[in-house]
């Protein structure tokens, strides 16, 4: 059990420079420790037997329930579908924060998410895209399914520096108008932006039908404030700098900051949206169960 | 005004005089409260600066920090905007919690004091406390039970235990002769305090109230750690001590040193004086003779004064001579009046007597009491010095003289005092002077200046020289000599000779001058004496320098002086301007002549017997004589306690004297000059007569406004004890605070509304404890 996890923590992940090895022992390893395919939820699932009654199909009849039983009862399949998923990458400068603890930045432990599952979507045959954002859409790789497609989503989120402001909201509006067809829409990002035009940003993804899940990735230090001395903060994204007594000043933010995560949290709720909270010192598994088994249970409800 | 009436009808007057600048002051005084704050360690407050530490470290602190770069400031700059005034303000009082601690830390170890006097708080700090003491001999006056000294010492003996173990006390006398201070440092040791108070004696002397005041002010200036200072005054309160009648200067003097002593402390004067006023004194005991002869009665002139209100009769006055009363008889003594009296007295033994009068006793005996010293000389010792040698009868210079101050016949030895020795003017270099009590010099042509300067020593060591001129004197060798201004003998100058004494063409008559000079008042109303009809033919004129030593005895009817009188040193001279022989008149011949020379001998003499009597505390001064220089003398006082005169080498060698300056006890002071031979010289020394008038200073003498009422002053004085007894150390009340805040940083710490709430409950609490301390 322990062997496997060692693949998916991210210090020894962080040694892990290419993507794609990386993004194989997440999934792999993810799937040696729960022994369980993640590809069951997607297609060609076995659903239920129906007894047989006049006009059905008889390509469906189960021959061998007959042979047992003698009576025809009809397998019953999950519908087969074909989706789609985008993978929305935050690739603003805040993104770029690692804190001295944390071994990946949120955007590199982001990318590595983005990456599994790009793997996993199209180990699967199903089709997955790639959007890099900040204030604008960076990159933008259609969905397709072929294996080499995965290598070009590798290929640009390798050669994506973090940078520039977050402008979510108005990017979310954007790909909402410009995905047409109805799809999972996976959203990493620390959601540093204003929040209501990020809530009305994903309120169109909704609106156009889309599927969307968000994982917020945040660094721990950013959670924990864990600084003792006095500390001159420089703002990423053009912020001004802050000169802050960390000691009296940790209560104030972390209230801040946890108020932020539950607006987040509670907006995600309210749209019907999937989310999850990601610690960039939290083992990658973590991130993938909370993602996959919500999608399992969406899907097969 | 009215608020002091009171006062100056009780009997047994303690007052406690509280000075303020002015009676509207004073009466504010009363009502509010006068705050006054002090450190006894105040050197410890360098402490304080401990208190700047947490404001350096936090200052220090916020210049070392480390940077990064952070994604979430959106939050971080709300959350700064949002809770930075109250960040501030928990920092703030931390701040202001951690500085405390030191602060109160730092006051604590300074021991510091409050005292709030009036209404609501007295004093609970320590006082610098200085006591005045009264020793004069004033003080001696007893009471019923005892004297008022010791009610005073009693009274500065029950402020000293009554006081709280942080007072500092600082002891004075007033007396005039001894050190005013006894206790110059301020001492917080009470036993010690205490004791000396205890050894305090009065003293025989006059006492110094204006010096004593400003010793007083003096010491104020001391203790500087103790804010509250008082000098309190234990006295009889005599007129003449706190307000000299004499000297309006030195009145004024002492009544500035009071208020100079009242702005800057408390002045308390305490009254201990007499209500009755009643005393007898011999204010002086005196002679005209300042020798007596064997079995020659002596006059003794006695004053007395009554210093009260009633006339007193039949007040019995001894005289004493060497120990044994020889006379006595009453007197009656009018009311505030001076009474003479007098004793006649033949002295049998050759030496010095010690001559006491004594009144009957009263309430202060030590001025009943007077002594004086009376030598009795068996012979004087005249050197006459002949400057003119004649074969004939009669014919030197000094002949008449000699006859006259020795009239000797051969079958009657002459068996007067005087006994005259005549030497020729070549040998006055080469004889003993000081063995002479007198030296006349007759009729000598010159002088040189050694003869001069041997003369003008022998005069300053007291010798009596008497300069009778003639027909050889060499009036310009004189006026060098002699009379040489700045170095001579006499301030004057010779002039001409006037008259002639071979064609008497001009006969000179002396001028008495109203018989004015002690010396020729035995002719006043004795004609038959002759001194008028003194027949003259010939003088020198001389012209009297202006000096206020010198002055004329006789003069010439031609108004040029005859006999002049001047002093040098300790001696006396005389010049007779002209010639004591038959050759310039017939006054040689004539009755005026013998007793006008035994006169004047024996008035020139005086100077070598010195003065006998000082008062007390003035200084004696004791002649010694040549051979008396490489003695170790020594003074017995009158409590037989010796005082070795080492300095006799060290003195003044011209005048060959010793100044003795321990006269602090009234008596007989004996001087053995440690020689078997020789005999003691005796000294009296007597109190000062000013201390008899016990008349008390009144409110007319201390500015009315000065004096609070009778009923507040032990009300102060209740205050003042109870100061004492409620004196509680803010030291520790501040270290309970501080640990208490200690507390309190801890709780700002853990929850800031619980360490708020404490801090404000320990500072009310501070505060509560303060205002309830005493």
């Amino acid at each position: 059990m322990d062997d496997y996890r060692r693949y998916l923590d991210p210090q020894t992940l962080a040694k892990v420079q290419n993507l794609d090895l990386a993004a194989r022992q997440i999934v792999e390893g993810y799937v040696s420790g729960s022994h369980k395919s993640p590809f069951h939820g997607f297609s060609a699932e076995f659903a239920q037997h129906r007894e047989y009654a006049i006009g059905d199909d008889l390509r469906y009849v189960d021959w061998k329930v007959y042979a047992k039983s003698d009576r025809y009862y009809l397998k019953q399949y999950e519908a087969e579908t074909n989706f789609t998923c985008y993978l929305i990458l935050d690739c603003s400068e805040s993104m770029r924060y690692r804190s001295a603890d944390a071994a990946l930045s949120k955007w590199e432990y982001g990318r590595m998410v983005a990456a599994a599952l790009a793997y996993v979507v199209i180990k699967q045959q199903d089709a997955a895209g790639l959007c890099t954002v900040n204030d604008r859409v960076v990159d933008f790789l259609r969905p397709a399914s072929q294996p080499t497609h995965l290598k070009q989503i590798y290929y640009t989120m390798e050669h994506t520096t973090p940078a520039g402001e977050s402008g979510l909201g108005k990017v979310f509006h954007e790909l909402a108008e410009r995905i047409n067809r109805r799809s999972l829409i996976i959203i990493i990002s620390d959601l540093f932006d204003d929040l209501d035009s990020v809530m009305s940003g994903l309120k169109h993804f909704r609106h156009r039908k889309h599927d969307v899940s968000l994982l917020q990735v945040i660094d721990p230090a950013e959670q924990d404030f864990p600084f003792q001395e006095p500390v001159l903060f420089r703002g990423l994204e053009n912020q001004p700098e802050q000169m802050a007594e960390p000691r009296s000043l940790k209560k104030a933010y972390q209230a801040e900051f946890e108020q932020f995560l539950k607006t987040v949290q509670r907006g995600c709720r309210d749209l019907k949206m999937d989310y999850a909270l990601i610690r960039t010192d939290a083992f990658l598994d973590v991130a993938l169960s909370a993602f996959l088994s919500h999608r399992q249970t969406r899907v097969g409800s | 005004m009215s608020l002091y009436l009171p006062f100056c009808h009780i009997v047994r007057r303690e007052l406690v005089l509280k000075i303020f600048p002015n009676f509207n002051c004073m009466f504010e005084f009363s009502f509010h409260p006068v705050l006054a704050f002090g450190f006894a360690s105040p050197w410890l407050l360098a402490g304080l600066l401990a208190a700047g530490i947490p404001i350096l470290i936090h200052l220090l602190h916020k210049r070392k920090f480390i940077e990064t770069e952070w994604a979430a400031m959106k939050f971080l700059l709300i959350a700064t905007k949002k809770y930075s005034r109250r960040v501030r303000f928990e920092q703030l009082l931390v701040l202001l919690v951690r500085c405390l601690i030191l602060l109160l830390l730092a006051i604590a170890f300074s021991r510091p004091y409050w005292s709030v006097q009036g209404a609501f708080f007295e004093s609970a700090a320590p006082v610098h406390r200085i006591l005045v003491i009264d020793t004069s001999f004033s003080m001696r006056w007893n009471g019923e039970e005892q004297s008022i000294f010791e009610e005073a010492r009693e009274l500065a003996r029950s402020q000293v235990s009554a006081s709280n173990p942080g007072d500092a006390f600082q002891l004075i006398q007033i007396s005039s002769a001894s050190s005013q201070a006894l206790i110059s440092r301020p001492s917080r040791q009470q036993a010690y305090v205490l004791d000396e108070i205890t050894r305090m004696q009065p003293t025989e002397e006059f006492g110094n109230a204006g010096q004593a005041l400003q010793t007083a002010l003096e010491f104020l200036g001391q203790a500087q750690e103790l804010a509250q200072k008082e000098v309190i005054v234990i006295s009889d309160f005599q007129a003449q001590s706190w307000s000299p009648l004499q000297t309006d200067q030195e009145s004024s003097r002492i009544r500035s040193l009071m208020e100079a002593i009242s702005k800057k402390s408390t002045l308390i004067l305490k009254d201990i004086g007499l209500a009755e006023e009643s005393n007898l004194a011999v204010i002086d005991f005196s002679s005209k003779s300042v020798f007596a002869t064997l079995n020659q009665p002596v006059q003794l002139g006695i004053t007395l004064h009554n210093f009260g209100s009633l006339n007193q009769e039949n007040i019995n006055l001894q005289l004493f001579v060497d120990g044994q009363l020889v006379n006595q008889k009453p007197v009656n003594l009018p009311a505030n009046a001076d009474t003479q009296a007098e004793f006649t007295h033949s002295f049998t033994r050759v030496g010095d007597h010690r001559l006491e009068v004594r009144l009957a006793e009263d309430r202060l005996p030590l001025d009943n009491r007077r002594w004086k010293i009376m030598p009795v000389k068996k012979e004087i010792n005249v050197l006459l010095v002949n400057g003119r040698q004649s074969g004939e009868a009669m014919g030197r210079a000094t002949d008449y003289l000699e006859l006259a101050l020795s009239p000797s016949l051969k079958e009657q030895p002459w068996q007067g005092i005087i006994k005259p020795h005549v030497i020729s003017e070549g040998e006055l270099a080469n004889t003993e002077l000081s063995l002479y009590d007198a030296v006349v010099i007759c009729d000598v042509a010159l002088f040189t200046e050694n003869e001069r300067d041997l003369l003008k020593g022998y005069v300053q060591r007291g010798g009596g020289l008497i300069i009778s001129l003639g027909a050889q004197v060499n009036a310009e060798n004189y006026n060098q000599t002699l009379f040489q201004p700045g170095a001579g003998l006499l301030p004057l100058k010779l002039r001409n000779r006037r008259g002639d004494a071979q064609q008497h063409t001009n006969v000179f008559e002396f001028d008495p001058l109203k018989y004015q000079h002690p010396v020729i008042e035995i002719f006043k109303g004795n004609p038959d004496a002759g001194l008028e009809t003194t027949h003259l033919y010939e003088y020198f004129q001389a012209e009297i320098l202006p000096d206020p030593n010198t002055r004329l005895i006789l003069n010439y009817d031609t108004n040029d002086p005859a006999i002049v009188e001047s002093s040098l040193g300790r001696g006396k001279l005389i010049l007779i301007t002209t010639s004591l022989d038959r050759h310039w008149g017939t006054w040689a011949i004539w009755p005026s002549f013998p007793p006008m020379m035994n006169e004047l001998v024996l008035y020139v003499s005086t100077g070598k017997w010195g003065k006998r009597e000082t008062l007390i505390g003035q200084p004696l001064e004791i002649m010694a004589l040549e051979n008396q220089l490489s003695l170790s003398p020594r003074m017995i006082a009158p409590d037989q306690e010796e005082f070795p005169l080492l300095s006799v080498l060290d003195t003044n060698t011209e005048t060959r004297t010793i100044t003795f300056n321990q006269t602090l006890q009234s008596g007989i002071y004996e001087l053995d000059w440690g020689t078997s031979a020789s005999e003691k010289t005796l000294y009296a020394v007597n109190v000062s007569p000013q201390e008899s008038d016990l008349k008390h200073v009144g409110p007319q003498q201390i500015p009315p406004q000065y004096f609070r009422s009778q009923s507040s002053a032990p009300s102060l004085l209740n205050d003042l004890s109870a100061d004492r007894n409620s004196h509680a150390g803010l030291s520790e009340n501040l270290l309970f605070t501080v640990l208490a805040l200690i507390v309190v940083e801890l709780l700002l710490l853990w929850r800031f509304s619980i360490g708020a709430l404490s801090f404000l409950a320990v500072m009310f609490l501070c505060c509560l404890s303060l205002f309830f301390q005493r």
